[in-house]
């Protein structure tokens, strides 16, 4: 069977920092896929990998059967990026930007035209298409960036800490599109901070640390890899990553600094 | 606060501003920097010597040249006269060397929220206004001291302390007017853009400023490579103007400060009504200099801790998009982003820099040399063409995090450029065989020779552009700043150069051998086609999507 994503044994160092060591992931289609790391776990060199943005020392990756390396350009036609970096078209107004993505794409225009009015009501962002991207706050361009993603119905969905900046009603709606997507057939690759929103919609985790897939599975199973029934996803989190007694060690110390 | 730990503090956000400016005209470095960030540092530490050594280097040299006109008695005009106006354009020399090299920093320090932290401090406005100016001066630290010492040393030392004194005044004054401009000129910029991005009328007088402020520059460049035909101009107007020529210039800035310096000679060519205006309006601006000098600390506190936007209430329109072909779309949106940015506008003004270059050398020209003149001006053409490829990638700066997920080919952006490319190749090319048709030509197969050389310039952006992708992006999309990557703009231009003389060299080749200009045509267009289909198979291998 095709799987949405299958990562073999994927390396990528830079220089003397091994930013990916190893990492072999499958995602099944339909699939919701939660990839959580502590910061520099190599979470977002995966992704690029992923992308074709950034080539392997060794491994490989494939979307839908197509190579990341070989083929990048048929993968990001599968594929709804949301990269981690806000690096848009400052000085571009939104409804620019969605119709120079539009044609890149060579969508059609009348289903593209629907789709985007859709878009931007659920999101609530009429208002924000004709202004120009740097006067938007963090979170209007968080939602742009969604809506790029989105734009051409992709199968698949790599999100790269989507939820960053988002309102409370943005981010609900956010969480309900990656459902719906799921529901549809379409897939999901999640990179997040947020371990509420990772229990609560990831089929399946992989927590990476150091470039290394420590741990992989459902909430049950990782509470069996850890031994530690009933823990939640933050609690096996900072277990998993061996945080756990650093992190009570670092409250300490700030308790003792902030009462002098 | 005292001055010493401003002045530190002012470093330390002094570095950071380069820092941000580095990554956001080098986009590329954004993921490297964490990779690698020794290397990036280092990278950035050169990359802001060699602006910072640049700018010094061509500030020394006018000066020297400023000091060395006033004492060569070669030289047409009186002592007196030689120091008045070689001082002058000195100072507008400096004047537009400071907008010219930092246009596109200061264009990154609005951006880099450099004034953020200080702001959350308790510091009061003034404080804040003052460290951000602090930071401002520091981070083009060393042009302006080269600015305020070379000149006024020099002087004290061969004219005296006083015309030193003067010196050092007038140049001070310069950097403050430059600093004003500096700041005034992208912040209009800016807000007219984020104001009415949409508005053909706001994007026509973008483009009118843009093309202005670059020309405007090119044309003091020019002033200072012609000092002696200045200096010959104005001995030939004075005996027809008489008294009334300084009467006219002492009002006018720098103009005032030379005559004031002059006069400290006991000059006794300027008139004295001239004298006490050319002093009143020094004084003036000086006055006018502290006054920007506050102004424009407030400005830049004002223009770095947030976008400033003019709160009108925007209409919602339908949204319909215009779904173009992929490379349409990349025309549009490099023409787009190139009008409402004056540093990337500058790729409107580049083919008429390069118009002006040429003109002199044809309208100049005998009629027995010119069939050479214009193979050597193709040539030239096509080196300053790659100039214009890389101002070109430098809208690429922008959109990175767009450009990651979409199904572009490196190809295809770059056919999307080379479409943007041909247009000012064509023109310019046009209005030199215009120049050429005007002044004549030995016989009329010259003229040939700029009409074949046309579809090359398909070849010369494919193979520059692709050379570019390979060796600084490994094949893929690349942003390459014109003045932050002089390395790579300059080894750009001698490729593109070397690229565009293959049909002239083999056009000169056969005419030696034969002197049959239809033989030499022929070889000439032969090996253009040859190449421009080599460039269109050997280029995509050299990319990768």
């Amino acid at each position: 069977m095709t799987s949405a994503v299958r990562i073999k044994n994927y390396v990528k160092s830079f220089g003397e920092l091994v930013a990916v060591n190893d990492l072999s992931i499958e995602i099944a289609p339909g699939e919701i896929y939660g990839l959580l790391g502590p910061n520099g776990a190599g979470k977002t060199t995966a992704l690029k990998l992923l992308m074709g943005l950034l080539d392997p020392d060794s491994g490989t990756g494939e979307i839908f059967d197509f190579s990341c390396q070989d083929n990048p350009i048929e993968v990001k036609k599968r594929v709804g990026y949301v990269p981690e970096e806000q690096n848009l078209y400052d000085s571009l107004t939104s409804r620019e930007l969605f119709e120079f993505v539009a044609s890149i794409r060579k969508l059609p225009e009348v289903q593209t035209n629907a789709r985007i009015k859709d878009m931007v009501k659920a999101l609530a962002f009429e208002q924000y298409v004709d202004q120009v991207i740097l006067t938007l706050s963090q979170g209007n361009r968080q939602k742009v960036l969604l809506i790029i993603a989105l734009l051409h119905a992709p199968k698949l969905l790599i999100l790269d800490e989507p939820f960053s900046g988002l309102d409370v009603r943005a981010t609900r709606i956010v969480k309900d599109v990656i459902k719906i997507h799921t529901e549809n057939g379409g897939s999901i690759l999640l990179s997040t901070h947020i371990m509420e929103v990772a229990q609560g919609l990831c089929d399946r985790i992989g927590i990476i640390d150091e470039g290394k897939l420590i741990a992989e599975g459902t909430i049950a199973e990782l509470q069996e890899q850890a031994k530690a029934e009933g823990a939640t996803l933050e609690k096996l989190f900072l277990l998993l990553t061996e945080q756990d007694d650093e992190v009570q060690e670092g409250v300490d110390t700030l308790r003792e600094a902030l009462s002098q | 606060m005292k001055f010493r730990e401003r002045w530190r503090l002012a470093g330390v956000m002094a570095n950071e501003v380069r820092f941000r400016g580095y990554l956001d005209s080098n986009p590329a470095s954004r993921a490297r920097v964490k990779e690698e960030p020794d290397k990036m540092i280092g990278s950035l530490k050169s990359a802001s010597r060699i602006n910072s050594f640049m700018a010094t280097m061509i500030i020394s040299v006018m000066a020297i040249l400023s000091v060395v006109m006033t004492w060569d008695s070669d030289m047409p005009g009186s002592f007196e006269l030689r120091l008045m106006v070689s001082f002058s354009l000195f100072m507008l020399f400096c004047f537009a060397v400071i907008i010219f090299f930092f246009i596109l920093t200061t264009n990154g320090f609005f951006s880099s929220g450099c004034s953020d932290i200080p702001s959350l401090m308790p510091l009061t406005r003034n404080e804040v206004g003052n460290l951000v100016l602090l930071t401002f001066v520091r981070v083009f630290v060393t042009p302006f001291i080269a600015i305020i010492t070379f000149y006024p040393i020099a002087a004290s030392i061969l004219l005296g302390p006083f015309v030193g004194l003067i010196g050092f005044l007038g140049c001070l004054i310069t950097i403050i007017f430059g600093i004003t401009a500096l700041v005034a000129i992208p912040r209009w910029f800016h807000s007219n853009s984020l104001n009415s991005p949409d508005s053909k009328l706001s994007a026509v007088v973008r483009v009118i400023a843009s093309f202005s402020v670059i020309l405007g520059m090119v044309l003091v460049y020019g002033i200072i490579n012609s000092l002696s035909v200045i200096l010959r101009l104005i001995v030939d107007i004075l005996p027809i103007m008489g008294s009334n020529f300084f009467i006219i210039l002492s009002p006018i800035f720098p103009f005032s400060f030379g005559i004031i310096a002059s006069v400290s000679l006991n000059s006794i060519l300027i008139p004295i009504e001239a004298i006490l205006v050319a002093g009143a309006a020094s004084i003036g601006y000086t006055y006018l200099a502290i006054r920007f000098y506050r102004k424009t600390g407030d400005t830049l506190r004002a223009t770095t801790l947030g976008v400033e936007t003019k709160r009108t209430k925007r209409e919602i329109r339908e949204i319909e998009l215009d779904i173009v072909s992929p490379i349409k779309a990349i025309v549009k949106r490099d023409l787009r982003l190139a009008a409402r940015n004056i540093g990337t506008g500058i790729i409107f003004v580049l083919p008429i820099l390069m118009l002006t270059s040429f003109s002199p050398f044809i309208m100049m020209s005998s009629i027995a040399v010119r069939g050479w003149l214009v193979v050597l001006m193709m040539g030239f053409a096509s080196g300053f063409s790659g100039a214009y490829i890389i101002a070109l990638m430098m809208i690429d700066t922008q959109g990175a995090s767009i450009l990651q997920g979409l199904p572009l080919r490196t190809y295809d952006n770059l056919k999307g450029k080379t479409a943007i490319f041909m247009i000012p190749f064509i023109t310019s090319i046009l209005c030199i065989e215009a120049l050429l048709i005007i002044k004549g030509v030995s016989t009329v197969f010259l003229l040939l020779i700029p009409v074949i050389q046309i579809p090359f310039g398909i070849a010369i952006s494919l193979l520059t552009g692709a050379f570019i992708f390979k060796t600084k992006g490994g094949g893929r999309s690349i942003a390459v700043n014109l003045t932050q990557n002089t390395g790579t703009s300059l080894i750009t231009v001698i490729v593109s150069g070397l690229i565009g003389s293959i049909p002239l060299v083999a056009y000169s080749a056969v005419f030696l051998l034969s002197t049959n200009h239809i033989l030499s045509l022929g070889m000439q267009l032969l090996i253009s086609l040859l190449v421009i289909i080599l460039a269109t198979r050997l280029a995509p291998r050299m990319l990768k999507d």
